[in-house]
């Protein structure tokens, strides 16, 4: 998982990003709840310049399986 | 930060991010703001309660948050547009009341400044273009509560109403000016959104030009409701009236406005039969049950096939076709194959299924008849005529079985705009498919020159309403049938001619002693160019684009005998 990406994760959660790995799940840190999982998605729309769907959100896993759909979109 | 503020925020939406913003900014401000969040959906408990969190947070300024689609849903529904003036004027005067009692209860138990948002007036109403013709239309109802929300606060410096609609109205118009362009040249919308204005006035041209659509033909996986019937069955499908599922039945509310309103819908969906039914039939959030569909077409045929059978079964033209189908591979292999269905292009984004069916153009009307809105229910009528056919064994009986009344009057001002409308409409029993619009009609009647006549047809099972149309030119003892058609709905009982028989009788009283008419043909009319030979007149003279007709002995017109005659004066 790129810079970019974690940086802006980073900043959505407010967590460092040594607290955050491919298998950070959203409800695992406290500090990613409900509200912040669409400030988060907010902020990666935005990094990306990207949308996602409703189904692709429903999809969200952890920061990995995120950071692969991002790059599918991106291709 | 010295400066500090206590706000509370209530809504009947999510409030807690739209505090955090307060927060960050407030403190660019170096304003301190502590923000107390009422639980969702919970203004009306917490303003009551005198030892809520809301009176426990002392605050300076309150900011009451209601979203008019959460909170009147039922406005939204094109039943409640389409009734009285009256019952839409109460339920304004209920909304105003209990907002104003939200008020007045959190005014009396604390001293805090109020703010509270109007309401968005809504661009897609479900009326569309006519909306603001209707004597009370939605956004006229959402108008009178904001303006009836204004006098309120007039006189009261405790309160304030924030211009939420204005706010909205406000971020659309950032993307439609160009400062730059209006400065140089003028221009008032930008370059880009041209197009997008341009696309709204076609919700008016196309009606203008009779371009509009008659028939939505829906897929259901997917769209109807989310997941495959064949896989989750009905209790794994998506569809519920709360929650992210929501959206399909958002989807299928707008679907049946549009029903409501006179447009034909029609299902094209690759199931089992049963499978699908039993979600349509009994799934208990479902709003369009089988009864609203004209045709349905589950099965495993290729989808264009599905569309021109149902173009055939309901007898209307291909163009008269809106597909709307999640899957892109179905929409290319119609755009390929049948370029003059409309093929709506149906986001990914299933949330986004509600605004592409609003944004979609082609179904709005310029007058909404009595027989638009009972057309859907002539179609079920129909079904029980094709029932009842199948148990005869020759045409003659069973169309004597339907005991058919045809009503011949004069145009009034009533009937003038279905009048038109069938003009506009009708293509293949259409003698000279001459199109008129509504004041055309009225001129010509006022001249004196012109008789025009408006058919009814009623059988046991229903009344068809106003179908035909004949316009008639006036000389001294003659007179010329410019027009005479009759709606696709009533071909193939005879009763175009028990309504000539009507017409020619009420010219034999003025004392006309010649009757002439014309046949104009066009690659849609071709199969009736003999009704007026098969009706007793003769043939007068002709050429490649048109053959005239004329009746001198009127004794020679044929008559049905099983069909009833009135005619009105």
């Amino acid at each position: 998982m790129d810079k970019r990406f974690l940086d802006t994760v980073s900043k959505a959660l407010n967590t460092a990003p040594e607290y955050l790995n491919a298998n950070t799940a959203p409800g695992c840190l406290p500090v990613w709840d409900s509200l912040n999982h669409w400030v988060l998605v907010a902020a990666l729309e935005e990094a990306y310049e990207i949308e996602f769907t409703m189904e692709e959100v429903a999809g969200f896993k952890n920061l990995g399986n995120i950071y692969s759909l991002i790059n599918s979109k991106l291709i | 930060m010295s400066t500090q503020i206590h706000i509370a925020l209530l809504g009947n939406c999510t409030t807690n991010y739209i505090g955090n913003a307060l927060k960050e900014i407030c403190s660019n401000y170096e304003i301190l703001a502590e923000i107390y969040n009422a639980p969702f959906n919970q203004y009306n408990q917490e303003a009551l309660s005198p030892d809520s969190g809301l009176y426990m947070s002392g605050p300076e300024l309150t900011i009451i948050l209601l979203e008019g689609k959460y909170l009147f849903p039922d406005w939204y529904d094109i039943k409640t547009i389409q009734s009285d003036k009256e019952y839409k004027l109460q339920l304004i005067q209920n909304a105003f009341n209990s907002i104003e009692l939200l008020i007045e209860s959190i005014h009396s138990k604390m001293n805090s400044k109020i703010i509270i948002n109007n309401f968005l007036v809504p661009y897609h109403t479900p009326l569309g273009i006519l909306d603001n013709k209707n004597c009370l239309g939605l956004s006229r109802m959402f108008k009178t509560l904001n303006l009836k929300l204004e006098e309120l606060a007039i006189d009261k410096d405790y309160l304030h109403i924030f211009d939420y609609n204005g706010f909205c109205s406000y971020a659309g118009r950032k993307n439609i000016e160009d400062s730059k362009l209006s400065y140089f040249a003028k221009c008032v919308v930008s370059i880009p959104f041209a197009k997008e204005l341009a696309t709204e006035y076609m919700r008016f041209i196309l009606p203008i030009k009779s371009k509009n659509k008659k028939c939505l033909v829906l897929d259901l996986d997917n769209t109807l409701w989310g997941g495959i019937a064949g896989e989750d069955g009905i209790s794994g499908i998506k569809l519920d009236t709360d929650g992210p599922s929501k959206r399909f039945y958002d989807l299928q509310q707008q679907i049946l406005n549009l029903y409501h309103r006179g447009i034909i819908l029609a299902v094209n969906s690759k199931n089992n039969y049963e499978d699908a039914i039993d979600i349509i039939e009994n799934h208990p959030h479902m709003l369009l049950r089988k009864k609203y569909f004209s045709a349905l077409k589950i099965n495993w045929n290729d989808k264009a096939s599905n569309l021109k059978e149902i173009a055939k079964e309901l007898n209307i033209g291909l163009d008269s076709l809106v597909f709307f189908d999640d899957n892109q591979v179905e929409r290319e292999l119609i755009k390929l194959t049948l370029p003059e269905v409309s093929v709506v292009e149906v986001p990914k984004d299933s949330s986004k299924y509600v605004q592409a069916l609003q944004e979609y153009i082609g179904f709005e009307q310029l007058d909404i008849t009595r027989e638009d809105t009972k057309r859907n229910q002539m179609y079920e009528e129909n079904k029980k005529r094709l029932e009842l056919f199948r148990q005869f064994d020759n045409l003659e009986d069973y169309l004597a079985s339907l005991q058919t009344n045809v009503t011949v009057e004069y145009a009034n001002e009533f009937s003038i705009p279905r009048l038109a409308q069938l003009t506009q409409k009708t293509n293949q029993f259409n003698m000279t498919v001459h199109r008129y619009r509504t004041e055309e009609i009225k001129s010509m009647i006022e001249s004196g020159n012109y008789l025009v006549f408006a058919c009814s047809v009623s059988d046991r099972f229903g009344d068809s309403g106003i179908v035909g149309v004949c316009v008639v030119r006036l000389y001294s003892a003659a007179a010329f049938i410019d027009a005479f058609l009759l709606s696709c709905r009533v071909l193939g009982r005879n009763v175009e001619f028990s309504f000539l028989n009507a017409v020619v009788e009420i010219l034999r009283k003025k004392g006309c002693e010649k009757i002439y008419s014309k046949f104009i043909p066009t690659s849609k009319n071709k199969a009736n160019c003999d009704f007026y030979r098969n009706a007793g007149f003769e043939q007068n003279c002709s050429n490649e684009q048109e053959t005239e007709f004329i009746l001198k002995d009127f004794k020679k017109l044929k008559k049905i005998k099983s069909i009833n005659i009135s005619a009105g004066e």
